[in-house]
């Protein structure tokens, strides 16, 4: 590149980054991304509310998708590397084909893999659906924090079995309600996975251009 | 209420994709300083690197996550909080370190092996110590 267009580029650049309608863009990116931390506060102390975990754990295995573009924004801020040059226009049509396979295949997950089981056959049942590092079985309806408060309230549940629900390991140990609402969910090893590899692809892909 | 309940998880969800889609117009034109993540960067690089702890953090708990308690702080400190208040009071308290050792300004914060280890710190404290896969009484 020639002395006269990194003149001319070096202009238009402070230009850019004195006009207004950037600035007013970045005060609109971060406005947003502070009212949704502000309202998630809020809904943590609001009953009967989502907040943003909940809602990615209830959308979960949807959220395989938005796991690799958190991936892809932790490698922006924390480790982007630099190049000389502009990033080949391919980089960014193999991300959004990636991201879109991996959206695809989470939404299907979260179509297809949803089941009723009843309680007396749960120890049958549950280990037919999970497969050992890949996928694992979320119980959706009744609400752990519902068992618990029906336990607190009526008593239902023997001691043996409290102890055992405090253990975590309940969903083999079931067997005084009918209907179980469980959902096959990706296992958290495919997540951690998932998400190294958006980071690993936008150190590859997404590299920072040095244009000045 | 359960339609309320929708339209909050409807809110959070657009509400994040808005985020995503601001974040990907800013990266795709070519005026350099108007992301979030440079804004974001140029703190976490400096002296507030509790950032770089933080994100680590809150991608642990989100994504990953152990099913069984590493602490049970209730009986360790002989408490009536629950666990999980218990939990967030542990990340708080990890982030103010972090903000304090940024303030001494005792390590290169600028180097990515240094945010690597800070991030992978925050991803272990979000997964063993801040897990949503524990239950109400976890």
């Amino acid at each position: 590149m020639d002395k006269q267009s990194n003149t001319i580029i070096k202009s238009a650049v402070i230009n850019a980054e004195q006009s207004k309608v950037v600035s007013n863009f970045k005060i609109v990116t971060l406005i947003l991304f502070i009212l949704i931390l502000l309202f998630d506060v809020a809904f943590v102390f609001w009953d009967g509310y989502p907040t943003i975990s909940h809602v990615i754990v209830y959308l979960r295995p949807a959220a395989l998708g938005l796991a690799f573009l958190i991936g892809l924004f932790i490698n922006n801020v924390f480790f982007q590397r630099s190049i000389k040059g502009d990033r080949p226009r391919r980089n960014i049509i193999v991300l959004l084909v990636a991201t879109l396979i991996l959206t695809s295949a989470g939404i299907y997950f979260y179509v297809q893999n949803l089941s009723y089981i009843n309680a007396t056959n749960f120890q049958e049942e549950i280990p037919k659906l999970q497969t050992p590092l890949l996928l694992d079985v979320d119980i959706l309806e009744p609400d752990p924090t519902t068992l618990d408060f029906i336990y607190e309230q009526e008593h239902l549940l023997g001691d043996l079995f409290y102890e055992d629900y405090i253990n975590h390991d309940f969903q083999t140990n079931m067997s005084w309600k009918a209907n179980y609402k469980v959902r096959r969910n990706f296992t958290t090893p495919v997540f951690l996975i998932v998400l190294i590899l958006g980071v690993y692809m936008g150190n590859r892909l997404w590299p920072k251009e040095k244009k000045l | 209420m359960y339609s309320a309940y929708l339209f909050v998880v409807l809110f959070i969800v657009l509400w994040i994709a808005s985020l995503f889609l601001l974040e990907l117009l800013a990266s795709l034109n070519d005026v350099p300083g108007d992301n979030v993540n440079v804004i974001i960067r140029q703190y976490a690089l400096g002296k507030y690197f509790f950032i770089t702890l933080f994100f680590g953090i809150t991608t642990g708990h989100l994504f990953l996550g152990t099913n069984t308690r590493v602490v049970d702080w209730s009986s360790l400190f002989n408490s009536v909080w629950s666990n999980r208040t218990w939990d967030l009071i542990f990340v708080i308290s990890a982030c103010l370190i972090a903000l304090l050792l940024g303030h001494l300004r005792l390590f290169k914060t600028k180097s990515k092996k240094f945010q690597l280890i800070v991030f992978s710190i925050g991803v272990s404290l979000g997964h063993f110590f801040w897990s949503m896969k524990i239950f109400a009484h976890g």
